[in-house]
């Protein structure tokens, strides 16, 4: 939708300085670890160092009694179940802190305090685990043929789910298409590294009855919900803080079994407790995203126009499925997305989300996409080789045009307006593209080579309530609520559920009450 | 327990402290100055970048019983510093941040390398940044601001910021 420029210089559209620099510039944000609140004790976790093993043992030191806790110490501690509203699903329960089994390097085992954090690292490399070692899966693709042991013994294979989308007759295009062009694509595992790590710190507040939990989220709402269920609690037990964030990118959008972990621990005990992740942790142990595995077939006419598409995607989804909806949005997302804005009518891809003994996937910027978007460009530039043609004019000769807006891909995903090819055809003149190729024919001086690709992609917005049914979201957070309240000042405050972690927020949610609330 | 005697933000602090204590918690834990940053632990990422004697460094990697007898200044200790000033007026005109944690140590290494005559150039401030990570801004707002602030320090209008400086790091 577009706005109108602001007229009175103040609302949507208006180039206004942030309400939130002055206190950043002066060093006084206020991040999780940067809150002081009297009798605070420190977290370290003893860690999994094996991908796949069984606890055999736990042995705490006897002088660290009453300092280390497993989940034996912490039984109001369930289990995270995600249950996504997606058929085929296998639910799988994260213990916060393992029991039976580790099944990641990293995977937290038991909580270890002390009056510092460097004490509570003292503390946790005293405890002594004795495992056996278990074979691990660590190749999602090789694990749909092999399997060297089961992540979830409870399950006959790995597979936290398999899907199949079908459009169109590609059985049809497999015979009539000139070309056949098979290829095979990797995009690694990502970390999203926020320059803060988690934080999270918590206390009882026995006044008002509720577990007060600082965490450094980008989404306090849904953690609450997520504690109640782990922790037995009601909701209006429980207020969840999320003060300044530095940066989330995703990372921070899931119930973490730290959260998890250290709300429960403060259940037990009559001080606040907090855990601030250091990096190394977060390597090991935040959600990581990406790693898929595109197998894919293309079918083109002659001239390299695209008649079909028959991919399989695999999904390293890690261990777990992560509160609330599983690793199969990051799938979901990149199958719907793999046509990207090409004019794709026959189109099959058939999902194998798979577990793994590593770090549990959730979201990271782009969620999916730029696997997809990867896979599918490349496939145009390779398809362009094929029949010995520019992949520039391949690439336009295969986009939806301006005249067919509004489109509605083979995928379900609607392009309100634009003009792709122009797009494309501007870029091209951008960086001079004959000049280019000249320079390729001619070759460096220093003998090495220049590439020169292109890649087009098209950002899905607009997630609403529909969007998150699709998605079998177990619950709907497509809408957002706000409650403003008016002052006998005259000045109008506004109360709302979505946290800025670098956005602005508290700058532009004001423009925009400032432009509904002006008459 | 080591015993040091050091100035903090100009003012004389005694402590009593571990061998292993770093000077980032020591400042953040016992001084309870939060507006150094903790983000990699291991001198990678910058955001606990302070002044040691008027000298960037990275106060995750130094120790507090190192710091005995000198003189650190963190983001809280610029109040009267007019390069900090500039710098902070330009990082909000130009929207040089957005999370806010790199911030503080953004600042001080900006203004050191102001200081050092070494916000020539966008490439020059983008090699001389190149120890303090940002991850949200992609850095082009950061490196407008800090060629903003260099300029119109340059520009005279700002005749006693390197005074002030001196005393700031005294």
């Amino acid at each position: 939708m577009m706005h109108a420029p602001s007229s009175t210089g103040f609302g949507v559209g208006a180039s206004l300085l942030r309400k939130e620099d002055a206190r950043h510039l002066h060093g006084r944000g206020q991040f999780v670890s940067d809150v002081k609140l009297a009798n605070t004790q420190d977290v370290a976790f003893v860690r999994s160092p094996h991908a796949h093993a069984r606890i055999k043992s736990i042995t705490i030191p006897p002088d660290a009694e009453g300092r280390v806790f497993t989940a034996r110490d912490l039984p109001r501690l369930a289990e995270m179940r995600a249950v996504p509203q997606v058929n085929g699903f296998k639910v799988s329960g994260y213990p916060p802190l393992a029991t039976q089994k580790v099944r990641y390097v990293g995977d937290a085992i038991a909580a270890c305090m002390a009056p510092t954090r460097a004490e509570a690292e003292d503390l946790a490399n005293s405890v002594n685990v004795d495992f056996e070692v278990l074979p691990a899966v660590i190749d999602a693709a090789a694990a749909l043929t092999t399997t060297p042991s089961l992540v979830h013994e409870s399950w006959a294979n790995n597979l936290f789910i398999e899907r199949v989308f079908q459009e169109g007759n590609l059985d049809e295009v497999a015979r009539t298409a000139d070309v056949v062009v098979r290829r095979t694509y990797r995009m690694n595992r990502h970390v999203a590294v926020p320059l803060e790590g988690r934080a999270v710190l918590a206390y009882r507040d026995h006044r008002l009855d509720e577990l007060v939990v600082y965490t450094s989220t980008q989404v306090p709402h849904i953690i609450r919900l997520g504690l109640s269920e782990v922790l037995g609690l009601e909701e209006r037990n429980i207020r969840v803080i999320a003060p300044d964030v530095g940066g989330g990118f995703g990372s921070k959008a899931r119930l973490s079994p730290e959260e998890a972990a250290i709300a429960a621990l403060a259940l037990e005990l009559d001080h606040p407790v907090r855990w601030v992740e250091d990096r190394g942790e977060h390597f090991l142990a935040s959600t990581h995203t990406r790693d898929h595995h595109y197998r894919v077939t293309a079918y083109a006419d002659a001239r390299g126009r695209l008649l079909g598409i028959d991919v399989e995607l695999i999904v390293d989804g890690g261990a777990y499925a992560m509160w609330p909806n599983g690793p199969f949005l990051e799938t979901g997302m990149a199958a719907r997305n793999l046509p990207g804005p090409y004019n794709i009518r026959n189109y099959r891809v058939k999902t194998y989300t798979v577990a793994t003994n590593k770090s549990p996937i959730g979201p990271y910027r782009g969620v999916g996409r730029p696997g997809a978007c990867f896979a599918i460009e490349r496939t145009i530039d390779e398809v362009a080789r094929a029949v010995g043609r520019d992949p520039l004019e391949v690439r336009m000769e295969n986009m939806v045009t301006s005249t067919q807006m509004p489109y509605t891909t083979i995928a379900n995903l609607k392009f309100d307006n634009g003009d792709y090819p122009a797009a494309v055809k501007l870029c091209a003149e951008a960086i001079d593209l004959p000049a280019i190729r000249a320079r390729q024919q001619q070759g460096e001086p220093d003998g090495r080579l220049i590439g020169v690709g292109f890649a087009c992609y098209s950002e899905q917005t607009g997630h609403g309530c529909g969007e998150w049914v699709s998605r079998g979201s177990p619950f709907i957070p497509g809408y957002e609520s706000c409650t403003a309240q008016l002052m006998p000042d005259g000045t109008l405050v506004l109360l709302v559920g979505i946290q800025s972690h670098g956005q602005g927020l508290e700058t532009t949610l004001a423009q925009i009450a400032h432009a509904r609330t002006r008459h | 327990m080591t015993r040091i005697r050091l100035r903090v933000n100009g003012k004389a602090v005694v402590d009593d402290v571990p061998p292993r204590l770093s000077l980032a918690d020591f400042l953040r834990e016992r001084r309870n100055l939060t507006g150094t940053h903790l983000g990699c632990e291991h001198g990678v990422c910058g955001a606990c970048t302070i002044l040691l004697d008027g000298e960037p460094v990275r106060s995750c990697l130094a120790f507090a019983v190192a710091c005995d007898e000198r003189d650190v200044t963190t983001i809280e200790g610029f109040a009267d510093d007019r390069m900090m000033a500039v710098l902070r007026q330009a990082f909000h005109q130009h929207h040089g941040l957005q999370c806010g944690f790199c911030t503080p140590a953004m600042l001080i290494t900006a203004r050191d390398l102001i200081r050092r005559n070494r916000a020539g150039s966008e490439k020059e401030i983008r090699k001389e940044l190149a120890g303090n990570i940002c991850r949200c801004t992609g850095y082009t707002n950061i490196v407008t601001a800090i060629s903003a602030a260099a300029a119109m320090l340059a520009s005279g209008e700002d005749a006693d910021a390197g005074a002030t400086h001196r005393k700031a790091s005294a």
